[in-house]
This record gives structure tokens, sequence and C-alpha cells, in this order.
């Protein structure tokens, strides 16, 4: 009789925990697009001799069932020396409702709604090795970019990517449009 | 006593760190303001700050238990997340947290809400999940200090003042004060405090100086 009971009381917990992850699932979590599809030209934003600094926009939104924050994003990219070793690239990832200068991200917490919500504007900087920049960027290859972010949310936090890539045109492009942008100044 | 006669003063700091000592920090900045008549009042996540009570996310593992809790926490709570949940959990302990929930969601069904933060221990409610607090703390999760009380008396035996306090305010028109000095009343102050003088974080005013309060008190009085 005895064996009943505690087959009863496991049966009660099987259920109560099927109840539990069924409604765990319903809730669903925050989840995080960065909509590489819709991004912005390239421009270039500054030159100096020796440094060029292009910058481009992504909108992301949070397409989840929960809101949930955006601890931190940055854009890493993949440029091994072995293919451009002409000038070293540094990235910066603003966010364009809150643009800092210093390159932080400060975690901000995004709702779920299915709409746009912000855009990360991503600044990629060059600098010569061998002093001119013009020059450098002349060699200029397909530069592919991981956007990396932070998330956390109901759950434990976790890290994703969306990867891009800025094909060698454009760099020529933006730096075309800036030439004839200052000839008409 | 009237809110009128007391004048509020916010002041500015540098960003505070655990390295800082909270009295230093405001015998420094705000101690040469003060006078024998004044109170001064200190946001109770900057003591918390100091006091090194936050974890960051990266650094937890949060139990089943507070991944099921959190589950079931208003979404905009500290506890809604499995990080915030699990420092509830380590503040107060696994089983008071587990009766506290049980008895909470019994009352919230009888439609009685917050017996969750009444019973699951005072931290509950103190703890700031990420995006809580200014940067570089906004990548944290803030814990609410210990002894208030006992760091409101060290304020108060080095600057010199009338009184001093800890207080968890916000700018929706919640003002908690945590821990007072002996003889000043936590309700009256948290009136003087309701509308969030210490401003938002990026303000970096977590200092108030309550001017004048014990004149003020000793008229009406």
């Amino acid at each position: 009789m005895m064996m009943v009971y505690f087959g009863y009381f496991l049966a009660l917990l099987g259920f109560m925990a099927l109840v539990l992850a069924v409604f765990i699932w319903r809730q669903g979590d925050a989840d995080f697009l960065f909509e590489v599809d819709k991004r912005s030209q390239l421009i270039l934003e500054q030159e100096t001799p020796t440094q060029m600094v292009f910058s481009f926009n992504v909108p992301f939104r949070n397409r989840g069932s929960q809101q949930g924050t955006l601890m931190d994003v940055l854009a890493r990219p993949w440029l091994p020396e072995e293919q451009f070793s002409a000038a070293e690239i540094s990235t910066k990832v603003v966010m364009a409702s809150n643009p800092r200068m210093d390159g932080y991200w400060e975690a901000t917490l995004f709702p779920n709604e299915k709409v746009q919500h912000d855009v990360a504007i991503i600044k990629l900087q060059f600098n010569a090795h061998g002093g001119n920049i013009r020059q450098a960027m002349d060699k200029i290859v397909d530069v592919p970019l991981n956007i990396i972010y932070q998330v956390v949310a109901r759950a434990e936090w976790y890290l994703a990517k969306t990867m891009l890539e800025l094909p060698l045109e454009e760099f020529h492009i933006a730096m075309q449009n800036d030439r004839e942008r200052k000839l008409e100044a | 006593m009237e809110h009128r006669q007391v004048e509020l003063i916010p002041v500015k700091t540098h960003i505070v760190t655990k390295r800082d000592n909270i009295v230093d920090v405001i015998e420094k900045y705000a101690g040469p303001q003060m006078g024998p008549d004044d109170v001064v009042s200190v946001a109770e996540s900057v003591v918390a700050i100091t006091q090194g009570r936050y974890r960051r996310p990266e650094q937890m593992s949060p139990s089943l238990l507070a991944h099921v809790l959190a589950r079931f926490v208003h979404r905009d709570s500290s506890c809604s997340s499995a990080c915030g949940m699990q420092l509830t959990i380590d503040e107060g302990g696994a089983v008071r947290v587990l009766v506290a929930f049980i008895v909470g969601g019994i009352t919230k069904f009888f439609g009685s809400s917050g017996m969750f933060y009444k019973l699951a221990g005072e931290q509950a409610a103190l703890i700031d999940d990420v995006t809580g607090t200014m940067p570089p703390f906004d990548k944290m999760l803030v814990m609410g200090p210990k002894d208030p009380g006992g760091v409101a008396e060290a304020i108060k035996a080095r600057i010199g003042c009338y009184g001093a306090a800890v207080a968890d305010v916000n700018d929706l028109k919640r003002a908690a004060v945590l821990g007072v000095t002996e003889g000043l009343d936590p309700s009256e102050l948290s009136r003087i405090l309701i509308d969030n003088p210490f401003g938002n974080g990026n303000q970096q005013t977590p200092i108030v100086i309550i001017k004048n309060y014990a004149a003020a008190a000793a008229k009406r009085g």
C-alpha cells in the first residue's frame, strides 16, 4: 500500500514538473536580433593622413516574449595580417539612443515589442602602419565582422553573435563619396 | 516639521567603489558644508558598493530553485531574473525564500500583493538588478547595505552633525529610510526625501545634506 501512495506521489511530482516546464516554455525569454540585412552603407566619418574612421548603423530589437538587458555589444573584425597588414583596425559600438564617446556600452533594458528598438552605430578605425592611410586603404579587402552581444533576461546570461561582411567596394565608395563631398565644399 | 524650513543640498562625489570608505567620502565632500543642525543622508546603493555588496551575473550560477521562482515574479522586479532571485536566496536562505514565495502566491491570489518581499528578507526588496545602478555598476547586481544603522552612527560620529541616514529613494515617489541615527524619525526623513533629491545615478550626487533639520524640528516641536 505504501508503495502505491509513493507511486502516486512520484506521479504528482512528475506532473507538476511537466506543468512547470510547459509554463516556462510558453513564457519564453528575451531574444535580440541585430538586423544586419537592414544595415546602412559605410560612410567615412573622419580622415587624417594616418587614420580613417568609417561607420555604419545596424538596427536591433528584442523579438522575444520577455524584456531583456543588452549588457554589452562589441564588434569583432576577422582581418588577419596575412590578408591585410597595411593598417590596424579597432572598433567601437555606440547605442544611438545613448551615444557615449568612451566606447562603453551601458547595460540597457529593452521591452519585448515587435518593433525596431534602437540602432547600434559601429565605428571602424584604421591606423596605417606605413603612415599613409590612403595608400593603406587601397589594399583593403572584404571585412568579415562579428557583432557579439551579451544578454541578461529571465534565464541565465548568455553571449550570442551575428556576422556580416563589409565588401571592399563599400570602403572605396565611402572614400570616393567623401572626396566628392570635400570637392563640393 | 515644515519641509519648507529645511534645505536639501545634493552633493556630487567621484564614482564611489569598494575601495572607498563611505564615512571618508561623506567627510570629504559633505563635511565642509555640514553644521551641527544638519542631517546627512546617503543613497543605500552607494553604501552597499563601498561594502563590496555587488555581484556580476558572470560570477553567479543560479540554482534550479532560482530559475523556477524567477519565472513567477513580475518582470519589473529585480527578482525576475535567475541571478536576481539567486541573490535573494543567498541573502535570505532557500527555505525562507521558498516559504515566502508560496505564502506570497497564496495571498496574491486573494488580492494582497507584496507579501513575498515582506517575508523573503529585507534584501529581497533592496536588490538592484543589472541596469539599476549607474556605470560601471550597471553591469552588476547591487544588494542592500549591511548594518545601515551602524553606518549612519559612524557618519554622525565622524562629522559631528545632528544626524545621519541611509536611504533608498527613487523617482517613483518611493523613499525608504533603512538606517538612522538615534533620535531621528525615519518616516519624517522619508517625507523630506520623497522627491528624490539624489537625482538619477548619472548626476553622481549620492549624498544629500538636509540643512537646518534640528532647528526646524525645534521650531516645530
